[in-house]
């Protein structure tokens, strides 16, 4: 009798440490736990220096953002020859409503990202690129930049956003070589 | 066989004997089965007061020579068979008879389940000696398991390493942690095996074939985790271990207490607990930053034992966070491609600390387990199981947010969870010189997921196993034989974005193994398995950018039943200063499941990335496995150990990607000779070779118009960077075993890549973006209380 106690005991540690264990505390059903904190959306705009009426919005849309399954929507960028357009970048995240400015959050946090606008294209394309906003440390951010177009001419340009906390530099124009890539897009140009 | 290496090493031990007279007596006898008084051959009989160790030949026989007039402990161990200890005083040559019984009630019945009734014959099964668990404490399973020639690993970074065996890794290895199939995440590169290997007092590989009675995922094979046994005398032993990392600075603790106490009669007991805290690595020339690691673990174990029946109890718990290196979290193709043409930028301010920030890794594994047995008889015993265990995997990605790092939120990118039940039956008897062992079993899971993301790289998953199997043994003179089938039954639920799929599995594994024992040296064995697994959950839902290396998987629902064929050739030859092991191999598939560069390239808003999905080919894996120690001088050891590999992708004629290197290693050992109170003395170097891989995918789908660099390294190699050179590296062991008072020190030093030598691997997930780590010093202490 006294070892069928014992033995009872013993089975009921047993158990009760089996219940006792950690559990699963997810939720079956994560829906309602996802940010859909993405980019879904670059938009370039360009106004002419000389006409602000002349202002026009070109995108790069992946509504999937980056783990995306699908491939992309990509405006063809039009400008005018021997012009000089400001420019403005926004980062969009279209699939959260109201429409998420995710490039807000990049003004946020400016002393570690910057974007690096690239003519892929130098010998054909005639166009240059420079930032004209700057973080707290006097590095370009490139939020805003300014645009030169030349003559009638084609090719790309390459956008990129670079996250670079701790290493972004405290002086100079940036190292575009550094961080992680945010956002990556190419835009076909043409010069009209 | 599975002593037999551990035999060899010792057996080179020069001894002297301590007193000066008398020393040429001669103690001789023979070792029965007291069920059926047939001899017990190849168990391993020892001298406790000496280093004289042997193992019984065929016909149960063994002698020791050179005694001297004193009283010695005879100690006799073999698989099956219950320990027998015995005092015996020498004056005289004596021969005596031991009768040896079956282990019946044996205390972790589980593990022996695995490790005695389930033990595959004809096959290999490589074991870490104590010499070899000793040195290479403080280390990751994986990295332990290197030691052992066929075994590597696929690393991600310093921290992170997953078993490869033969070749085959992930889904076709099973690990079994006491018995029980560790059910964790596995299916990723940077999944590391969720196991303290301070729990285990024996870690074995079952290479190939007959692994599958273990279930359907152990086609390359299996890892046998099994703890020490607990104690069966009144009182307490314990032990201590500490040790000291040079590298990352790391530090480690470990100890166990075994217990038997007084009140309860029948009872034993055991708790244990460790703790492992490194740095940054450092390799060569610079730090890794981010590369620290902590780990704490606990078990314990009980077990009641009357009579007829036993009950026993194990539970452990692991605990660890491994820092990421921060130069290797990427995710866009162009800052891979940038720091392979530039180098790493992260080199250049990375200092030492123990800091771990995101990105990282945090793992929690928790295992439960309860068995009850019950003894008919001497030879029939019935068996019940039941077990818990829950994994737990958060993924800290360096992105998140924005808005969470403005607010300042730290929360996991992803969050896996995956619980798992487990119950079987299992009915074993003897019939004559036939074992049987027949078992019945269900196993449910559930994996849950959490995310940050929008895209779900897994759907949510539950499944139910169920199975059956049946092995007989038969020992008939010179002649073991052994065959055994599994039935399994898989049912598989998934939901993902609100879609639900169904999948219903029957599969089965068997395997015929047959050992024939042409001397008492020499043995030869054969064995040969068909096993089938279903796809896994990723290889069938997978999809999305793979966390660290910038990867785009995809998944393939319809990916079938993958089957294979693995046939084993192996001898086995050993006397006083010779041991030789070789196996042949040849693992044919039918459809081998694996991830190749599709053709397929995906433009998303972080740039452009070449597609991997998940495919099936026919596939022959063939290789060499080999082993050899030879004691050259007295004092000298010489032993080499090598493997070679050759994967090919039958229909697509062309070679398989990330298979491990040829490699081959030579070590040469000086024992040096025993006093008073020091014993198992040692210094040695070792030398290993790692060729380069000139066998990756030659034949892309990828078209040679892309000028990136990444894509044409796909099309060269099969990946983003041309295979690294060979390597050469060296090592220094160096180990005594002392005599306190009333305790006994175990003391190492080992010194990993002595040159600090610059390298990097092929298996290595991280060589795109730095090198391996430099030389590590490591100190170890041990104390053992009795």
């Amino acid at each position: 009798m006294k070892n069928n106690l014992k033995t009872l005991a013993l089975i009921s540690i047993l158990s009760a440490s089996l219940l006792a264990c950690n559990k699963d505390k997810n939720e079956k059903k994560a829906e309602e736990e996802i940010e859909n904190e993405i980019i879904t959306t670059v938009q370039l705009t360009f106004t002419d220096s000389t006409n602000s009426n002349n202002k026009k919005p070109y995108n790069w849309v992946n509504s999937n953002g980056y783990q995306a399954g699908s491939d992309a929507k990509i405006d063809t960028i039009k400008l005018d020859n021997s012009k000089t357009y400001i420019g403005k970048i926004l980062l969009l995240n279209t699939t959260s409503n109201p429409v998420d400015t995710i490039s807000n959050e990049v003004l946020e946090l400016k002393n570690e990202h910057q974007f690096f606008y690239e003519n892929q294209n130098t010998s054909t394309l005639n166009i240059n690129f420079i930032t004209t906003d700057k973080d707290d440390n006097g590095v370009p951010l490139g939020l805003y930049f300014k645009t030169k177009t030349g003559a009638i001419s084609k090719g790309n340009i390459r956008v990129r956003l670079k996250h670079q906390p701790d290493v972004k530099p405290k002086s100079g124009n940036g190292d575009v070589n550094l961080g992680s890539t945010d956002v990556e897009v190419i835009f076909p140009v043409i010069v009209q | 066989m599975k002593y037999f290496i551990s035999i060899i090493i010792t057996a080179f031990l020069k001894i002297t004997c301590f007193a000066q007279a008398d020393c040429n007596y001669t103690f001789s006898g023979k070792v029965l089965n007291a069920d059926d008084n047939l001899p017990a051959a190849y168990v391993v009989v020892a001298l406790e007061e000496t280093n004289f160790k042997t193992i019984t030949d065929s016909l149960g026989k063994f002698s020791f020579q050179n005694l001297c007039h004193q009283s010695y402990h005879l100690t006799v161990k073999g698989i099956g068979y219950q320990s027998f200890r015995h005092q015996y005083h020498i004056h005289k040559n004596i021969t005596e008879t031991i009768l040896l019984h079956s282990d019946t009630c044996l205390l972790e019945s589980v593990t022996i389940s695995a490790k005695i009734e389930q033990q595959p014959i004809g096959n290999q099964i490589l074991e870490l000696n104590n010499e070899q668990l000793e040195l290479n404490r403080g280390k990751t399973l994986g990295e332990m398991l290197k030691e052992l020639p066929g075994v590597n690993a696929y690393q991600a970074g310093p921290n992170v390493f997953k078993p490869v065996i033969q070749g085959q890794y992930g889904n076709r290895v099973m690990i079994l942690n006491n018995g029980i199939r560790l059910e964790g995440q596995n299916w990723g590169s940077d999944h590391a095996p969720e196991i303290d290997p301070f729990t285990a007092n024996q870690i074995a590989v079952v290479k190939g074939a007959s692994a599958v009675q273990y279930g359907a995922d152990a086609q390359g094979g299996a890892i046998l985790i099994t703890p020490a046994n607990l104690r069966n005398e009144k009182g307490w032993d314990a032990n201590f271990n500490t040790m000291y990392g040079s590298n990352n600075r790391q530090m480690t603790v470990a100890g166990m207490l075994n217990f038997v106490p007084k009140i309860v009669k029948g009872f034993s007991g055991r708790v244990q607990f460790s703790a492992e805290k490194g740095g940054n690595y450092k390799t060569p020339n610079y730090y890794l930053n981010n590369t620290g690691r902590e780990q704490y673990s606990a078990a314990w174990a009980a077990k009641y034992t009357k009579e007829k029946w036993g009950l026993n109890a194990y539970y452990s718990i692991f605990n660890n966070k491994n820092g990421i290196f921060s130069g290797a979290h990427l995710h866009s193709i162009s800052d891979v491609e940038n720091i392979i043409l530039n180098g790493n930028p992260t080199y250049k301010n990375a200092t030492f600390n123990y800091n771990i920030n995101r990105p990282y890794q945090k793992v929690l594994h928790e295992l439960m387990k309860g068995d009850l047995y019950y003894n008919f008889n001497a030879k029939n015993k019935i068996n019940l199981l039941i077990s818990r265990q829950f994994n737990k995997r958060e993924e800290y990605d360096i992105d998140r947010p924005l808005s969470d790092i403005i607010n300042g939120i730290d929360k996991a990118t992803v969050n896996f969870g995956l619980t798992t039940y487990q119950s079987q039956i299992s009915i074993n008897s003897k019939i004559n010189t036939i074992n049987q062992n027949i078992g019945l079993g269900i196993l449910n899971q559930i994996n849950t997921l959490n995310t940050n993301n929008v895209r779900l790289f897994l759907p949510f998953y539950n499944q139910n196993y169920y199975y059956a199997y049946l092995i007989e043994k038969i020992r008939i003179k010179r002649w073991l034989m052994e065959a055994g089938t599994r039935v399994e039954n898989r049912v598989q639920n998934t939901e993902r974005y609100g879609i639900e799929e169904n999948k219903n599995y029957w599969y089965n594994s068997s395997s015929l193994g047959v050992t024939f024992y042409k001397t008492d040296h020499l043995n030869f064995s054969i064995n040969a398995a068909y096993s089938s697994r279903p796809p896994a959950i990723n290889e069938m839902y997978a999809d999305g950018l793979h966390q660290g290396d910038g990867t785009f998987i995809k998944g393939n629902k319809n990916l079938n039943t993958e089957q294979n064929l693995n046939n084993q050739f192996n001898i086995n030859y050993q006397n006083k200063n010779t041991f030789i092991n070789i196996s042949v191999y040849h693992n044919y598939f039918f459809n081998y499941i694996y991830s190749q560069p599709s053709g397929e390239i995906l433009t998303t808003i972080r740039g452009t990335y070449p597609v991997f999905n998940f495919t099936q080919t026919k596939a022959n894996f063939k290789g060499i496995d080999f082993q050899a120690n030879q004691n050259i001088f007295k004092q000298f050891e010489m032993s080499m150990q090598g493997s070679l590999l050759n994967a090919y992708d039958i229909s697509r004629q062309d070679f398989l990607p990330f298979i491990p290197a040829n490699k081959i290693t030579i070590k040469l050992k000086y024992h040096l000779k025993n006093s008073q109170n020091r014993k198992e003395t040692f210094i040695a170097i070792g030398h290993e070779y790692v060729f380069k891989q000139n066998r990756v995918p030659q034949k892309s789908s990828y078209e040679n118009s892309n000028t990136s660099l990444i894509f044409n390294n796909l099309i060269k190699y099969g990946d983003y960077m041309a295979p690294p050179n060979a390597y050469h590296l060296f090592k220094f062991e160096a180990m005594t075993q002392l005599n306190l008072a009333k305790q006994k020190m175990i003391a190492g030093v080992v010194v990993n890549n002595l040159f600090n030598t610059v390298y990097r691997d092929y298996l290595n997930k991280f060589r795109y973006y730095t090198d391996e780590t430099g030389i590590n010093i490591q100190l170890k202490i041990k104390y053992l209380i009795n």
